[in-house]
């Protein structure tokens, strides 16, 4: 992406980037874990299982005997808005601890027998999860789960190690956020614009936050959170499922609940956005601005209607507010932005000036554009079928990849608190119409009072 | 280690059909019935980075083929959620397309329309001309351009196509015949490669071909890309570029790499992946998980279809640059003196060939593998050739090589640091 264009999409409003970190545990609740096994949900057309085991622990087996690798993904369902005020950073720290030794496994095994067989490991921390990835040629498969089962009840957390990694987070932040003014722009208008909600700061965190975790930290983290009641593992691939199933029970069944909660995250909706933000940096030359929208969390009913008005708005070629704006208003770039995180996400149009413009009338010039989206001459039932055709597509793309298929279903039972709606996304859409997309545009924007952002060249706030 | 990656390949469930084409082109397919989606992409020898291409903006004139003033282009594109890229590469135009199969006939005549459009949007040229200026300011304060400009001026003199992407382009041409002169020049240039895979045969491939190329015309210019001499190594500096608010220093270790003709390829890709070629490599090792001296360290470059800067790059903290300098300076002299041992070189041959599962997910990998070949007058397998060349290395084979390629006094440094 061009850096103009960068500056565009951060203008279009500052929806948080995935990657990072970390959050402590609330204290005392009492959940009771059912005892009682929960039969496995099954649909044989898809090949593919979800259970429920004794202890909380999910698991989802989609078999497909034609893939040529198996993707396992272990969904913590703990990320960077479940931390305290005080530990920015610190889930993110934690996912690069995992790699850290075991009883049986020196630090650095698990990466290391991945490369040894041509295999691929990740993990990465969002604002709402931690994922650990794994994809293996499929008959290394049974040994990935071994090593999850050991990591995930016998990990090691010592203090030389955890100095190491802390360091290691921190280069990392230095190199997302410290060290390009797009960078420093992106964080600084997340932060202002959702201050005092748990998206506020990027997963990676703060330097100080990340200095400041102990071992002790550490270990109650783990124990409260790398619990099988917070897991949901997620195995793609030619796979014989029971066999699988019984392996992970096998393995991680013994494992104890812990019963602590994460933090509730508020919605987006839910709380009060500035009315205006500015932020500078050291940009080119140009004057940018936005509005930005708040959105439903993503299991709200409205979510999925949501994503298809904005799809219908930007499309993937033609984004009618750009055409609009720049046709009827002046601009060197103009842009729709959409971000969706499970509690919330936002909407945002932007456009690019030049340096002498001014921003409050680039301000009413962008909501006057907006207005007149509300003829609604978008809104037709071929826009609406295109959006259908663009989801069946990329659907059929994903059937030759375990890795996004895996994504796909940790995210549909994460975010949208049903594995099945990995599996039935084109019929939800089929349900959607054109009236649905008329009253989700009244309700989510055209009633809304979004907030306003300025960004300018000069001299940039501090970032932490 | 040979059987473990002939397994791999006698596991292909993608066989590559080939063809000429009457026209003197050249059809590629890679039928897979699974999903009803069609993948084809043209790639076209003409370049931006070539003489004529850069005279004549080819990356303007094949970019803005979708913008036309009623915007109907776009639009049909969206109706069909047809994934339609028109892309001007250093050494090819490229039209790629993934559709559903029921589409294919819309989907044509689109692509069709927009290889025939000549009323390009001034409104939107004029926005690129603008964006194009902000871009450029830009990159002067952007620590990975300037410091990959540095490396690539440090390797290559000054006409050398291989400095353009990093380059401050000629003036934007805005003259909408030009342009779609240009574009039909572009066209017509002989030497064509259609690729189709998916949901396809090579019946599919010909009528694609047939409907979307025009006859074969050779451009009157030079077309292909000029490569240089090097930069004589004894004229190559450790270079320090300096930037205002950086909190780390960024390294670039860089020399010439190799070809995949080259003999030493495969030893070139053993090498790599032993010193730089995962998290765990001698590097990652050594100063992420030992010092906590960085977040990455990777090598890129090694063995291109042409001779590229091979880089070794990393960053650290500002106050570290000296230790991470010096560990990269020991760890590089070490691996020049010693080699690899027989364990590495093990665990190296069984990555590569379980690696080959990932390239057999989707035909559309064999069949841009196959594309990327005939586009570099590449030998018909050369990766896979390269890859059993590998399995068959000894380890002083290995260890001679990087005697020869290692020295560190191949290497020159660029540093971009804070001003």
């Amino acid at each position: 992406m061009s850096p103009l264009l960068t500056l565009a999409v951060t203008l279009a409003l500052a929806a948080p980037d995935d990657d990072a970190p970390p959050p402590k545990a609330t204290e005392g609740t009492d959940e009771v874990v059912d005892e009682t096994p929960v039969e496995p949900v099954e649909d044989m057309t898809q090949g593919w299982s979800h259970t429920v085991l004794p202890n909380g622990m999910e698991l989802t087996v989609l078999a497909d005997p034609l893939l040529p690798v198996t993707a396992t993904q272990t969904w913590v369902h703990v990320g960077g808005s479940h931390e305290a005020p005080d530990e920015r950073g610190f889930a993110h720290l934690f996912e690069h601890m995992m790699f850290a030794a075991t009883p049986t496994r020196d630090r650095g095994e698990y990466a290391r027998f991945h490369t040894r067989i041509g295999g691929r490991r990740n993990a990465y921390t969002s604002y709402d999860e931690t994922v650990y990835v794994s994809a293996v040629p499929p008959v290394h498969h049974a040994h990935v789960l071994e090593m999850e089962a050991e990591r995930f009840s016998e990990l090691i957390i010592g203090e030389e190690e955890m100095a190491k990694d802390r360091k290691i987070v921190t280069e990392e932040l230095r190199l997302r956020s410290e060290n390009s003014a797009e960078d420093r722009l992106v964080t600084a208008l997340i932060r202002t614009l959702l201050a005092g909600h748990p998206y506020e700061h990027t997963p990676v965190g703060t330097k100080d936050d990340i200095a400041a975790r102990t071992v002790d930290d550490a270990r109650r983290f783990y124990e409260a959170y790398y619990r099988p009641d917070h897991l949901h593992m997620v195995v793609v691939g030619p796979v014989d499922r029971a066999a699988v199933e019984a392996s992970v029970v096998e393995q991680f069944g013994g494992m104890e609940p812990s019963g602590v909660m994460p933090p509730d995250v508020p919605a987006l909706t839910d709380i009060e956005l500035p009315d205006r933000v500015k932020v500078k940096d050291k940009i080119p030359p140009v004057l940018a601005v936005g509005l930005a929208y708040p959105l439903p969390p993503r299991d709200h009913p409205d979510a999925l209607i949501v994503s298809v008005m904005t799809q219908m708005l930007s499309g993937s070629e033609l984004d009618v507010f750009r055409e609009r704006h720049l046709d009827e208003r002046s601009g060197i770039e103009a842009v729709t932005f959409h971000q969706q995180l499970k509690a919330g996400g936002i909407l945002g149009f932007g456009s690019v000036h030049l340096p002498t413009a001014s921003g409050r009338r680039r301000l009413q010039a962008l909501r006057k554009t907006v207005n007149t989206l509300g003829d609604r001459s978008w809104n037709t039932q071929e826009a609406l079928n295109a959006v259908r055709r663009r989801v069946l597509m990329s659907e059929h793309f994903s059937v030759y990849y375990a890795e996004s298929q895996a994504r796909r279903i940790g995210q549909a039972r994460w975010h949208l608190g049903d594995v099945e709606q990995a599996f039935d996304r084109t019929d939800r859409l089929a349900e959607v119409t054109t009236d649905d997309i008329a009253r989700v545009w009244q309700t989510w924007v055209a009633e809304a009072d979004p907030s306003e952002a300025i960004v300018r060249r000069g001299k940039a706030q501090e970032v932490e | 280690m040979v059987w473990l990656l002939s397994l791999a390949l006698a596991a292909s469930p993608f066989p590559v059909h080939q063809e000429t084409l009457p026209s003197g082109d050249t059809l590629v397919v890679v039928e897979d019935h699974r999903a009803p989606i069609v993948f084809f992409r043209i790639d076209i020898p003409v370049g931006r980075h070539g003489p004529w291409g850069w005279a004549h903006d080819v990356g303007t004139a094949w970019d803005i083929q979708l913008y036309d003033p009623e915007r109907t282009l776009r639009t049909r594109a969206d109706e069909l959620a047809v994934q339609l890229n028109l892309t001007p590469s250093a050494t090819v135009a490229q039209i790629s397309v993934s559709c559903l199969t029921e589409d294919l006939d819309e989907v044509l005549d689109l692509v069709d329309d927009v290889l025939h459009n000549t009323s390009f949007e001034k409104k939107e040229l004029k926005r690129w001309k603008k964006g194009r200026k902000l871009d450029t300011q830009s990159e002067k304060d952007d620590a990975r351009h300037q410091g990959t400009l540095a490396v690539k001026q440090q390797l290559f003199t000054k006409a050398d196509p291989r400095r353009r992407p990093w380059e401050t382009e000629p003036p934007m041409i805005r003259d909408r015949e030009a342009l779609a002169a240009t574009r039909d020049a572009i066209l017509a240039q002989p030497g064509r490669l259609v690729g189709v895979s998916g949901d396809v045969d090579p019946a599919l491939g010909r009528r694609i071909a047939e409907r979307l190329l025009p006859p074969p015309t050779p451009i009157d210019g030079e077309v292909e890309l000029q490569y240089r001499d090097l930069r004589p190594a004894d004229q190559r500096e450790d270079t320090e570029v300096r930037l205002k608010r950086l909190t780390q220093v960024y390294f670039r270790w860089t020399r010439p790499g190799l070809t995949w003709k080259d003999p030493d390829a495969a030893a070139a890709m053993v090498a790599g992946h032993v010193l730089a070629g995962h998290a765990h490599a001698r590097l990652g090792q050594r100063l992420r998980y030992d010092e906590g001296a960085t977040y990455g360290v990777n090598q890129f470059g090694a063995v291109e279809s042409e001779v590229q800067a091979l880089t070794i790059y990393t960053f650290t903290r500002t106050e570290n640059a000296e230790k991470a300098e010096g560990m990269l300076a020991e760890e590089l002299s070490r691996f020049h003196t010693d080699g690899i041992t027989a364990d590495e070189l093990a665990d190296t041959l069984t990555n590569l060939a379980g690696a080959e599962a990932f390239r057999l997910q989707g035909p559309w990998t064999p069949m841009g593998t196959r594309m990327w070949e005939l586009r570099h007058g590449l030998p018909e397998g050369t990766y896979e050739r390269v890859m059993e060349e590998a399995q068959e290395l000894t380890l002083e084979q290995v260890n001679d090589f990087i005697g020869r390629f290692y020295d560190p006094e191949a290497f020159t440094m660029v540093k971009v640091v804070p001003k």
